[in-house]
């Protein structure tokens, strides 16, 4: 059966996963973030399709308009950088590693067990772990509040996750300005002298240096 | 019924399995530090993508799926912001951003 639904599901899939793929075997970093834009939005239809519309907008707000930017400007930030290749030596076993994971997740854990009770590749689940959980009851509708008692929820039972969740965003916030901030050449060549310094206090041999620490202190 | 609109639940999960594992293909066999960032927010995407499959199948009258998908959005937002301080931070000492050229700290 085909139905409207069905086939907005099949471009969505095929949009995200290619854009995905695109992400991760893309030479050109650049191209790979704005792939990853792409990704980020066959995600948003996702949300779209399963009814959660407020998540949909946050989606396009926050990874699209926030977080894919912030990537782009590191991108540009760091063009200098040429790489001889985009994937490291290992990147043949890991790239074999995640099929397995993912052939392991999809047949194991049993995503088609839940809907499709008749189809079970092998039927190793119910072998290995016993019968899945099947829920038989049909799906309910969102309530048209779904929003409003999110709202609620995240002051009343997620009250303190809430808290939490403002005081890491200010702190990342804090971090980050700290950990990027613009430093002056005369604190770096202070700082290098100083590494540089104890590198070479470390450089002594021990006994020499305990001596030379008892001369300071007898001279003080 | 077991679907809405006629889609059962097993697609999204299977695009979710999809979307984590090409993320984790990225996050570690990358060698750049941003892709490696890049093949993270996926991953966090595709978490995202089963919880909220989860609430609109299993529990559309609670609000647990979507307040953990909305904590997962604040942890991406912290951790992109803080991974890339750290990679300029790198790049600007470094002149580079590959991760095997981190290995300062190893004795």
């Amino acid at each position: 059966m085909l139905t409207f639904s069905t086939v907005i599901f099949v471009i969505l899939a095929v949009v995200t996963l290619g854009a995905a793929l695109a992400v991760v075997t893309m030479k050109n970093v650049f191209h790979a973030a704005l792939m990853l834009v792409l990704a980020f939005f066959g995600v948003a239809g996702f949300y779209v399709l399963l009814e959660a519309n407020f998540f949909a907008a946050a989606q396009v707000l926050v990874y699209i308009g926030a977080i894919s930017i912030l990537i782009i400007f590191a991108v540009m930030l760091t063009r200098g950088v040429t790489m001889a290749r985009p994937n490291n030596e290992q990147s043949g076993a890991v790239a074999t590693a995640s099929a397995v994971l993912f052939v392991l997740i999809v047949v194991l854990v049993g995503p088609w067990k839940i809907n499709f009770p008749g189809f079970a590749p092998l039927n190793l689940p119910a072998r290995a772990f016993g019968a899945p959980p099947e829920f038989k009851m049909a799906v309910q509708a969102v309530s048209p509040d779904a929003l409003q008692r999110l709202g609620r929820a995240l002051v009343d039972q997620y009250m303190v996750a809430f808290l939490l969740a403002g005081v890491l965003l200010l702190l990342a916030m804090i971090g980050a300005v700290w950990v990027a901030r613009e430093r002056k050449l005369v604190e770096i060549v202070k700082e290098r002298r100083e590494m540089a310094a104890e590198e070479a206090a470390a450089a002594v041999p021990p006994a020499p240096a305990a001596e030379a620490v008892a001369t300071t202190d007898a001279h003080h | 019924m077991n679907s809405i609109n006629g889609l059962p639940l097993a697609p999204f999960l299977v695009v979710a399995a999809g979307l984590f594992v090409i993320g984790l293909y990225g996050a570690l066999a990358r060698k750049n530090a941003i892709a490696v960032l890049m093949g993270v927010e996926l991953m966090l995407n595709a978490v995202n993508l089963n919880l909220i499959a989860f609430w609109r199948y299993v529990a559309p009258n609670s609000s647990a799926g979507l307040a953990f998908a909305a904590f997962v959005f604040i942890v991406a937002a912290a951790e992109a912001a803080v991974g890339l301080a750290l990679i300029i931070s790198v790049y600007r000492n470094l002149r580079s951003v590959d991760p095997e050229k981190l290995d300062q700290m190893k004795m």
